[in-house]
């Protein structure tokens, strides 16, 4: 049923993000882990039992300080360069993910909750409202669904708020995710890239219904989503026409 | 048949620590059993997809209590049972600072534990909303339970257990070491257990605060978490003190594998110094990193890099310990006992769960973390794997001294490469279901799940039952094992040069500490009588948490509509009564006495402080952070939940200056009588704790006063502002009605019996109790009555 | 007289030492009390109306009620530590809620 990558950073430019992003963090992890794990297990094979003559814990002694300052110091600097590497690194990416749509739609993240329909360019504003146990969005034109039908290569924004309990809203393929909280309105943004079906789940507990707080995003090229788009819209109008 | 009788007596009513330390041994392993079996039905229950083993809900209760009984009635007991039985004799003293509490902080953790285990047994259902409790799935609207209550009660006795406990090991720590013992020459347990219990201090407070509201929620149909965005302010609370948390369950291990590290290889630990600093390093930082846990909650931007910075700098001093710690072994003498292996093994998976915990500082990385099974590896990594790895290393390595008895080293060895295997079978496939959200019951086949949480539930069963192998190894060696020496594995700190098991008050002589040197000064006269101290047993810790415990369990039942409830409420209230009229009885005839001359012990830096004052001072500074969550509940909700009023509409706030003004003398009046009963004067002393006492009354009259006619105006506990204003009020009030108690107490004995003991010390920190609850009702004067 | 709190000094001095702390605190209660009523008046006539001001109000009434009262400023190093430890814990917690929103004050 459900469309699976091949690259997982190509489905969406979150995703792409992501990726980049983890596979940065898992190298700096490999690598010192490697190294740190190697020793780990080398030192107490290395110095097992044979070696008597070393005893220098005493009954009754408190034992020294061992450890010369400098190679203390060496330490303590390795790590807090890990460390600054890491921060630098993540960082950028956090307002990578702001520039993302800032540099390209002009959208000021800032306030994106008070984005009205329109007021962009080219993106789609697509409110999310998660409800024990459940899922609505509501497209500008004013259809309502339960499954959530994307363009690919656009801009969607995802206002995302709940009705009864915190729920979390993801789209996990997409690298979406956002909390829906009461009284709150959250957003959350990405760009697909590539049409298929993806999973929609609740990531917080928010019930018994849990586990079956699950439904279907799916990714259509463009015109085939102005078609649909369009489509529902007439029907929509025509109900309240009869209405 | 009489010495039977006595034996139950013995541990029903003992204050020993070491007895206290075997008794939170074995709770902590019940509780243990019990959460592990409900890890177990629900591994089955995800082991294929689609399964029906478990329905949805009985899922939800397992995960729940799971959750909450390893995390607070497993890890944390098991780790402060060595802590009863080791920190003092590490110290060099012969028991805690205040040992009845001790026994009391037991028996709370016991009664709480078991409150939340008699959650199950309610009709219609325990809390089921998981241990994070997120609001508002966890109101009555959302979890109609009734066992929920019990939980939230569970928990409310287990955060006065923390309390009593927190505030005991730091006075015991700061004030009970051996003569002559440094700060910086304690093993690295304790200095583990004192972070930890400082952690505790300031952590578990806030966690009060959010279940206070929750409980006024539930009970007086308030809907505070109901408000607009009110899941916001739980998320505060909650992670303000989950965070810390965190390292409150992993310090002890860690440090105790620090110990056993330097122990088994032969060799001082590299850069000790250091690794002290980074300990304290962390354990301040802990407060400052939990937005971590609210990344995707959409709050503002700039706050949230500030707590990346800080959740990324906090993996710079765990980044030191664990190196230093493998640097440690170098060029030493390593011996691969099971000590051993299970604190290479905690560090081992502790580097797992730290640099997976680095994956989780980023909001970005988040958008797929949150939420996911891969948070569910990282923190079993570092609490299950890094903390109950190292704990389980303590419960081989402190057994031959708690019992006398050698275990068998092969099983052991066994045990320890069966678990390991089955740890990480258990969770590392979890870090490739970094896709699949936590806490759902079931999922859909096409997911491709199944094959990885199928290896999980294996290693889940393999790791669960290799611990048999630990039980039936130490019950069998318990009686069966081969004689141990006093010091089996050479080790250098003070519970190893006294007999295994320990004497009665463990040193048969004074701990005196010479430059480096630990000795045992030889008995003399004076020393023998201080020993004389009579009687060690006490019923009134017992009574005084089951009277409680009754009185929750009849609240839950009569809240759950079941029989029998009123009943077991009276029979609660008049069981608590009689406990406290026993203790303050016992105290006015003097009976329980344990105190040291301070000229044994080291105090330093509270050389000049008593330990009554000194522990008061603690209570009070975890306290203020208490209020401060009640506070700052009541500024959220004016900041966000909508239409809420200030209250210089809703009060009076003539009426607010009387009572605050009120308060204050009454302080000043208290202050005054403390001052008289340390200069000896007994008229001007009981003169100044009755004026206290009229002004604190007529404190509580304005104010009662004030919020009737707040609520003959109508409004209502729905308001949130209200509700959160009112819980802070009322939590003053009830803390000013426990003081009443103890203030008239304290003044008919002092009108009877004049200043015997240490009453003047008591009344002086009396007077601190006093001052605070004065700063309190400023506070919520300057805030709820005009904010 | 020698209570263990009052260390080892000489009686004079210990009662000398208690005295003063006695005449503090009376001084404070009227000072904390004025300052109470003027803030009051403050509120009522509209002078004091933001919330920093509040803020500001009641960090600085908290901090000389709990110097005095709480005996921060007669005790050692160590209790003053402890205290602006917490001090700065609370506000830490006070801070996060009022920050920690999706739109900053």
């Amino acid at each position: 049923m459900f469309h699976y990558p091949f690259n997982p950073s190509e489905l969406s430019e979150t995703a792409k993000l992501w990726w980049d992003l983890f596979g940065f963090y898992l190298a700096v992890a490999l690598i010192l882990g490697a190294v740190i794990y190697a020793s780990l297990v080398l030192i107490p094979v290395l110095y097992s039992r044979s070696r008597k003559s070393v005893d220098e814990i005493k009954p009754g002694v408190v034992p020294g300080d061992r450890g010369k300052t400098l190679y203390l110091a060496m330490i303590v600097l390795l790590i807090i360069a890990a460390f600054m590497s890491i921060f630098v690194e993540s960082y950028i990416s956090v307002n990578k993910l702001a520039s993302l749509i800032e540099d390209e739609y002009g959208v000021n993240v800032d306030n994106l909750e008070q984005l009205q329909p329109g007021e962009v360019d080219g993106a789609l504003i697509i409110e999310v409202r998660a409800f024990q146990w459940g899922w609505t969005f509501i497209y500008p034109n004013g259809v309502e669904s339960d499954v959530l039908y994307l363009p690919e290569d656009r801009l969607v924004i995802f206002k995302v708020t709940s009705d009864d309990v915190f729920h979390a809203f993801a789209i996990p393929d997409l690298r979406v995710k956002i909390d829906a909280i009461p009284g709150q309105v959250n957003t959350s943004w990405t760009i697909p890239e590539k049409p298929g079906t993806y999973r929609i789940q609740c990531y917080e507990l928010c019930g018994v219904g849990h586990a079956e707080m699950i439904t279907k995003a799916v990714v259509l090229p463009q015109d085939l989503f102005d078609f649909w788009y369009k489509s529902m819209g007439e029907e929509l109008k025509g109900l309240e026409g009869k209405g | 048949m009489a010495h039977r009788i006595l034996q139950i007596k013995r541990w029903l009513f003992t204050t020993n620590h070491k007895d206290v330390g075997i008794l939170y041994l074995v709770t902590s392993l019940y509780f243990f059993i019990i959460a592990g079996t409900l890890a177990l039905l629900f591994r089955i229950q995800l082991s294929v997809p689609e399964n029906d083993f478990l329905s949805a809900a009985k899922f939800n209760q397992a995960v729940t209590n799971h959750g909450l009984l390893m995390v607070f009635w497993f890890l944390s007991p098991l780790a402060f049972a060595f802590a009863n039985y080791f920190v003092p004799i590490q110290l060099g003293a012969k028991d805690m600072a205040f040992p009845r509490l001790n026994a009391l902080s037991y028996w709370l953790l016991l009664f709480g534990g078991l409150l939340v285990l008699a959650g199950f047994f309610v009709p219609g259902g325990t809390a089921d909303f998981g241990w994070t409790a997120y609001a508002p799935l966890n109101t009555e609207t959302f979890t109609p339970n009734p066992g929920a209550n019990l939980t939230a009660f569970g928990l409310l006795m287990l955060i006065a257990s923390v309390t009593v406990g927190t505030v005991n090991f730091l006075v015991t720590i700061f004030q009970l070491r051996a003569k002559g013992y440094k700060f910086l020459g304690l093993p690295m347990f304790t200095w583990g257990i004192f972070f930890t219990v400082l952690m505790m201090l300031w952590a578990f407070p806030s966690l009060q605060a959010a279940l206070t509201l929750l409980a006024v929620d539930r009970i007086l149909g308030a809907t505070i978490f109901e408000a607009p965005k009110a899941g916001l302010i739980w998320d505060h609370l909650f992670w303000f003190f989950g965070h810390p948390e965190v390292y409150i369950v992993l310090f002890p291990g860690l440090a105790l594998a620090l110990d056993m590290i330097s122990v088994f290889s032969r060799r001082p630990l590299f850069g000790r110094k250091v690794m002290i600093g980074a300990l304290a390093a962390a354990a301040a930082l802990s407060f400052g990193v939990y937005a971590h846990h609210m990344f995707m909650t959409g709050i503002d931007l700039s706050y949230l890099k500030i707590h990346m910075l800080t959740t990324e700098l906090i993996s710079v001093p765990f980044g030191i310990i664990t190196i230093l710690a493998i640097i440690s072994m170098l060029g030493g003498a390593i011996r691969l006992t099971t000590p051993m292996l299970f604190a290479i093994g905690s560090i081992a998976v502790f580097i797992i769960g730290g640099f997976s915990g680095v994956f989780n500082s980023n909001p970005v990385l988040d958008i797929a973390n949150r939420g996911s099974y891969w948070v569910v590896a990282h923190f079993h990594y570092v609490m299950v794997g890094a903390a109950l790895f190292a704990l389980l290393g303590g419960l081989y390595y402190w057994f031959p001294k708690m019992t006398g008895r050698m275990y068998n080293e092969t099983l052991g060895k066994i045990h320890f490469i069966i678990s390991f295997i089955g740890f990480n079978l258990l969770y590392f496939p979890m870090f490739f279901l970094i896709d699949m959200p936590r806490r759902i019951f079931t999922y859909p086949e096409w997911t491709g799940w199944g094959p990885l949480n199928f290896m999980a539930t294996i290693g889940g069963f393999i790791f669960g039952l290799s611990h048999l192998i630990m039980f039936a190894n130490l019950l069998y060696s318990l009686r069966h094992g081969p004689l141990a020496d006093k010091n089996p594995w050479g080790a250098w700190s003070y519970e190893w040069m006294i007999d295994s098991p320990p004497s009665e008050f463990n040193f048969e002589g004074i701990p005196i500490v010479q430059g480096n040197r630990l000795t045992i000064a030889m008995a003399d006269g004076a020393v023998t009588s201080m020993e004389s101290h009579g009687n060690h047993l006490s019923p009134w810790p017992l009574l005084i948490s089951l009277g409680p415990f009754l009185f929750l369990l009849g609240l839950g039942l009569w809240i759950a509509e079941a029989v029998f409830s009123l009943p077991l409420m009276l029979v609660g209230a008049i069981v608590f009564l009689y406990a406290v009229y026993g203790w303050f009885r016992d105290d006015f005839h003097e009976r329980f006495k344990f105190e040291e001359p301070p000229e044994y012990k080291e105090r330093w830096p509270f050389t000049n402080i008593h330990r009554v004052k000194l522990g008061m001072y603690f209570f009070l500074l975890g306290d203020a952070v208490f209020f401060a969550g009640l506070l700052g509940t009541y500024v959220f909700m004016r900041l966000e939940a909508g239409n809420t009023l200030p209250g210089l509409i809703t009060h009076n706030i003539l009426l607010g200056l009387l009572a605050v003004l009120l308060m204050l003398w009454s302080s000043v009046f208290m202050y005054v009588a403390a001052r008289a009963a340390k200069l000896g004067n007994k008229t001007l002393a009981l003169a100044g704790i009755s004026l206290s006492i009229i002004l604190a009354l007529s404190y509580l009259v304005v104010t009662g006063f004030d919020w009737l006619a707040v609520f003959s105006a109508g409004f209502t506990l729905s308001d949130p502002a209200i509700a959160s204003s009112a819980t802070t009020a009322l939590s003053h009030a009830i803390h000013l009605i426990a003081g009443l108690a103890v203030a008239a107490y304290l003044a008919l004995k002092v009108w009877i019996r004049g200043f015997t003991g240490h009453v003047p010390e008591t009344i002086d920190s009396l007077s601190l109790y006093w001052a605070f609850l004065a700063v309190v009702s400023i506070a919520i004067f300057t805030i709820t009555y005009v904010f | 007289m020698e209570r263990e709190s009052g260390g080892r000094v000489s009686e004079p001095v210990y009662r000398l030492k208690e005295l003063r702390k006695l005449a503090w605190a009376i001084a404070a209660g009227f000072a904390v009390s004025g300052l109470l009523i003027l803030f009051t008046i403050g509120v009522i006539t509209g002078s004091i109306t933001s919330g920093l001001a509040i803020a500001i109000v009641t960090l600085g009434l908290i901090i000389l009620t709990a110097a005095i009262f709480m005996d921060v400023l007669w005790e050692g190093w160590g209790v003053q530590l402890f205290s602006v430890i917490t001090l700065v814990i609370v506000m830490l917690l006070i801070l996060n809620i009022i920050f920690g929103r999706q739109v900053m004050p």
